[in-house]
C-alpha cells in the first residue's frame, strides 16, 4: 500500500445516511476500489450528525442520502451552502428517488441501488 | 182620412134653413150669409128632408107652421135619422098662443131652442154663432183626434219597425211563445242557437230544446210566470241541438199580453257556452293549482314586489320552519331567507324575472327561521307586471345535496386511497432499493476485488464483508413479506393462530429483535412489563404489531425516550408504547390507521406507511382495539387493548380499497 498520487492529503469522503447497512456497504466498497490511494470514510447517520463531523473537516466529497430523519439531505445542503468553508465542498445525493436529483446545490447524483462504476466515477470526476 | 183635412180651410158651417114663406127664408138667409154661413133653404119638410141626406148642416131651423108635413112632424122624421139625429134643430114660430105649450112641444120633438117670428136678426146670430161655435169645436177636437190617432199610429209602425229590425238583427235568440210554450215567432239567431230552421220551430215547445236535466228547472219557472209570478231573469240552462251537442244558455223570459189579451211569453236567449267553457276552464285550472298548491310535492309561495311573502303552503312553510302567524304578520321576507351566499343567486333569478317573466329553476338555499340551512331547487314566474309580484316553488333536496355531499366524500376518499396506493406502490419500489443497495456494492466490489488480487481472503474478512449483504437480503425479505401481508390483509386472509401467550414475553421479544434498530435511532427505551399477561393469541402476528408500533415510534421519535408498558386485568391485556417524537394532530389521527398513510413528507420519513394499518387489522382481527393519542411536538402514546379469551374473529376484508 504505497501512495502514488502526488496528494499528501488523504481523499476525505463524508457518507451520509440513515441506513447503516448502506452506510457500511459504500465504506467498504471504497476501500476495497480505493486500496491503493490513501482516503478517510467518514460516516453520519443524518444530517445533524454530519454537521457534527463538518465541524472539524472539510472533505473532498459529500454523498449524501435525502431521506433521513431529524435533519435531512436537503436541509443538511441549504446549511453547507451558506458556509463559505463548505460552500464548495461537491455533493453527490444518493437517493432511490430519481426524480430527487434536481436538488439544488447539488453537483452529482447517484441512484440506489448504487452503481460500483458510477460511485468511482462521481469520486474520479470530483476528487 | 185624408191629412189635407186637418190643415186646409175651415169647414164650412152650413145652416139649413126650412120655411113654407119665401120673405122669411129670404129674411133669415140674408142675416146669416153676412156672418159667413152656408146657408141652404128648404120650403118645406120634405125638401128639408131631401136636403139633409145630401148634407150635414151644424144647425137646423125649422119653421113649425107648415103645410102637409109641420115642423113637429118633420123634426120627429130627422130625429129618427142616424145620419140626423144629432143636428141640433131651432123652432121657428110666429102663432105663440100659449109660449109654455109651444116651448113643451118644440122640446118634446127634440128642439134644442126657439125663435119667435118676426125674427130678432140679432137673436138669430147669436143662437146660430153658438150652434156654429160648437160645430167648429168639435171639428177640431175630431181633427185633433184624428192626427193624434195618426200620430200614434206611425209611432207604433215605427216602434213595430225598430223592433223588427232588432228581432231580426240581435246577436241574441229572441222568440215569442205562446201560454202553451209553442214557439209563435222567432228571430234568426234563435233559429241558429237551437239548431233549427225557423219554420219547424212553430212545431216545437221551448221545453223540446232544452236539456233534460234542466227543464224541470225552466218548466217550474215558466208556470210561475204563467200564474202571475216574476219574469225569469238571465236563468242558465242547457240547450240541445239535435245534432246532440250541448249549449248554455242564459235565459230571460218575460210575460206580455197581446192586443188580443192573450199571454205571450218574449224568451230571449244567450249563448254563454263560450263564457261557461272559459268559467269551468277557470275554475279547472284554478282547481288544479289549489290542488298542486296543496298537494305536499313541493312548496309555493307568492310573493309581493318587494320580497315580502304574501302566501305559501304548508309544505313551504314548513321547509324554511315559519307559521303560517308569521306569514300572516308579513314577517317573512325573502331577504331573510337567502343566507347572503345566494344573494348574487338571487340577483340573477329577479333579473330573469324581469327580462322573461319567469327564472329558471336553479339551486339554492334558503336560511330557516332556526337557523339550519335548507337546500332547495326553486325557480319563480311572475304575475305580469312587476307590481303584481311572483309565484315561486320550491323542492326540498337538502337530502340529495347530503348524498351528493356523501358521494364527493367518498369519491375524495376513493382518490385519496387510489393515490395512497400509487404511492404506497412507488414507495415500496423505491423502498426495496435500501436493502438492495449493500447487496449491490457488496458483490460487486467483492468480485471486482476477487478478480485483481492476489492476496487469499480470510474468513473472517469474507463474513465482515458479506454481513451486509446478508442483512440486505433479511430486510427484503421482511418488506416482501411486508408486502405479502397487505394484499392478504386487504383480502382478510389474515390467519390467526391461537396458542397460550405472555404477551410481556412477545414484547421482550420484539425488542430484543430490534436492538440494532433501537440503538441506530439512539433512542433510550424502558421497559414495565407486569409478570405472566397470558391470552389466547397468535404470538407471531402480535410480535409484527407491536413491532410496528415501535418502528413508527423510532422513526417519528428519533433520539427521544420510548417507554413500553404492558399490563393487564382478568379480561384485558394492555400494550402501550409511547414516544416523544414529533406528535400528531387530533384531525389527523383518525386517518392515521389507514393504509399507506403517512402524516409527514416523505422526504424525511421512509416506509410503507403500512405499519399501524397492519397492526390496526392484527389487533382488530383478536377482537381487540389500537387507539392514539397524541398531540404536534408531544409525542404519541398507542395503547392495544386486548380481549384475554377472544372472540376471535376473522379479519375481514378492508373498508376502501
Amino acid at each position: 500500500m504505497t501512495p502514488e498520487d502526488d496528494s499528501t492529503a488523504p481523499l476525505r469522503i463524508l457518507v451520509i445516511d440513515d441506513d447503516a447497512d448502506i452506510r457500511d456497504a459504500i465504506r467498504m466498497t471504497l476501500d476495497l476500489m480505493l486500496e491503493d490511494r490513501s482516503h478517510e470514510i467518514l460516516t453520519a447517520s443524518d444530517g445533524a450528525e454530519a454537521l457534527q463531523q463538518l465541524r472539524g473537516t472539510t472533505p473532498d466529497l459529500v454523498l449524501l442520502d435525502l431521506m433521513m430523519p431529524v435533519m435531512s439531505g436537503s436541509e443538511l445542503l441549504d446549511v453547507m451552502r451558506k458556509d463559505p468553508r463548505l460552500r464548495d465542498v461537491p455533493v453527490v445525493i444518493v437517493s432511490a428517488w430519481s426524480r430527487e436529483a434536481a436538488v439544488t446545490g447539488a453537483q452529482g447524483f447517484l441512484s440506489k441501488p448504487i452503481d460500483m462504476d458510477d460511485l468511482l466515477q462521481v469520486i474520479e470526476k470530483y476528487c | 182620412m185624408k191629412l189635407g183635412t186637418i190643415s186646409g180651410e175651415p169647414d164650412p158651417v152650413k145652416v139649413l134653413l126650412v120655411d113654407d114663406r119665401p120673405e122669411d127664408l129670404l129674411a133669415m138667409k140674408a142675416i146669416l150669409d153676412r156672418s159667413g154661413y152656408e146657408v141652404v133653404t128648404a120650403s118645406s119638410g120634405e125638401e128639408a128632408l131631401m136636403c139633409l141626406l145630401r148634407d150635414t148642416f151644424v144647425v137646423i131651423l125649422l119653421d113649425v107652421a107648415m103645410p102637409r108635413l109641420d115642423g113637429f112632424e118633420t123634426a120627429t122624421l130627422i130625429r129618427e135619422r142616424a145620419s140626423s139625429q144629432s143636428i141640433p134643430i131651432i123652432f121657428v114660430s110666429s102663432a105663440i098662443h100659449d109660449v109654455e105649450q109651444i116651448f113643451q112641444a118644440c122640446f118634446s120633438a127634440g128642439a134644442v131652442d126657439f125663435l119667435p117670428k118676426p125674427i130678432d136678426p140679432q137673436a138669430l146670430r147669436r143662437k146660430v154663432a153658438v150652434f156654429a161655435h160648437l160645430f167648429r169645436q168639435s171639428r177640431e177636437l175630431e181633427r185633433r183626434a184624428v192626427a193624434l190617432r195618426e200620430a200614434e199610429r206611425k209611432e207604433r209602425e215605427f216602434a213595430e219597425a225598430m223592433y223588427q229590425i232588432t228581432f231580426e238583427e240581435a246577436p241574441i235568440g229572441i222568440g215569442h211563445v205562446a201560454f202553451d210554450g209553442t214557439w209563435l215567432r222567432v228571430n234568426q239567431r234563435l233559429s241558429e242557437l237551437v239548431g233549427r230552421r225557423r219554420e219547424e220551430l212553430p212545431l216545437l215547445k221551448l221545453e223540446d230544446l232544452v236539456h233534460p236535466d234542466d227543464r224541470a228547472a225552466l218548466g217550474d219557472a215558466i208556470k210561475n210566470i204563467l200564474a202571475g209570478g216574476e219574469a225569469i231573469r238571465r236563468q242558465q240552462c242547457r240547450f240541445i241541438r239535435p245534432d246532440g251537442s250541448v249549449l248554455w244558455m242564459v235565459v230571460t223570459i218575460s210575460p206580455l199580453l197581446d192586443s188580443r189579451g192573450a199571454p205571450v211569453q218574449l224568451t230571449i236567449v244567450e249563448d254563454i257556452s263560450e263564457q261557461k267553457r272559459l268559467e269551468e276552464s277557470l275554475e279547472a285550472s284554478e282547481a288544479r293549482f289549489a290542488h298542486l298548491q296543496q298537494s305536499a310535492l313541493f312548496g309555493v309561495v307568492f310573493e309581493d314586489p318587494d320580497g315580502t311573502l304574501t302566501g305559501a303552503n304548508d309544505t313551504f312553510l314548513s321547509m324554511i320552519g315559519y307559521s303560517h302567524d308569521d306569514l300572516r304578520a308579513g314577517r317573512i321576507h325573502l331577504r331573510d331567507l337567502t343566507p347572503s351566499d345566494y344573494d348574487e343567486v338571487d340577483r340573477r333569478a329577479r333579473e330573469e324575472l324581469r327580462a322573461q317573466g319567469f327564472s329558471a329553476t336553479h339551486e339554492k338555499a334558503y336560511l330557516r327561521k332556526d337557523g339550519r340551512l335548507v337546500y332547495v331547487l326553486v325557480g319563480a314566474a311572475a304575475h305580469g307586471p312587476p307590481e303584481r309580484g311572483v309565484t315561486g316553488f320550491a323542492l326540498d333536496i337538502t337530502d340529495r345535496k347530503q348524498v351528493e355531499r356523501e358521494r364527493a366524500e367518498i369519491l375524495r376518499e376513493l382518490r385519496q386511497s387510489v393515490q395512497a396506493r400509487d404511492d404506497f406502490l412507488s414507495i415500496s419500489a423505491h423502498e426495496l432499493k435500501n436493502p438492495l443497495t449493500p447487496i449491490v456494492l457488496m458483490v460487486t466490489s467483492l468480485l471486482a476485488h476477487a478478480r485483481k488480487t492476489s492476496e487469499p481472503m480470510t474468513p473472517e474478512w469474507l463474513v465482515r464483508h458479506l454481513e451486509p449483504v446478508e442483512r440486505g437480503i433479511l430486510r427484503l425479505e421482511r418488506l416482501t413479506d411486508g408486502l405479502l401481508d397487505v394484499s392478504r390483509l386487504t383480502l382478510g386472509r389474515l390467519e390467526l393462530g391461537a396458542k397460550d401467550v405472555d404477551l410481556s414475553e412477545v414484547a421482550r421479544a420484539v425488542v430484543d429483535g430490534m436492538r440494532p434498530e433501537i440503538e441506530r435511532a439512539r433512542c433510550p427505551l424502558s421497559l414495565r412489563l407486569a409478570d405472566q399477561v397470558i391470552g389466547r393469541w397468535d404470538r407471531g402476528r402480535l410480535e409484527q404489531a407491536l413491532s410496528n408500533l415501535v418502528a413508527n415510534s423510532l422513526k417519528y421519535g428519533a433520539g427521544k425516550p420510548i417507554e413500553i408498558e404492558i399490563e393487564g386485568d382478568e379480561k384485558v391485556a394492555r400494550v402501550s408504547v409511547r414516544d416523544h417524537g414529533i406528535g400528531i394532530a387530533a384531525g389527523d389521527q383518525a386517518r392515521l390507521f389507514t393504509r399507506f398513510e403517512r402524516l409527514v413528507p416523505v422526504q424525511n420519513y421512509g416506509g410503507f406507511g403500512l405499519g399501524l394499518w397492519i397492526a390496526r387489522r392484527i389487533v382488530e382481527g383478536h377482537g381487540g382495539k389500537i387507539w392514539l393519542s397524541s398531540a404536534p411536538g408531544e409525542g404519541s402514546l398507542f395503547t392495544i387493548e386486548l380481549p384475554r379469551a377472544p372472540g376471535r374473529r376473522r379479519a375481514e376484508g378492508d373498508e376502501g380499497l
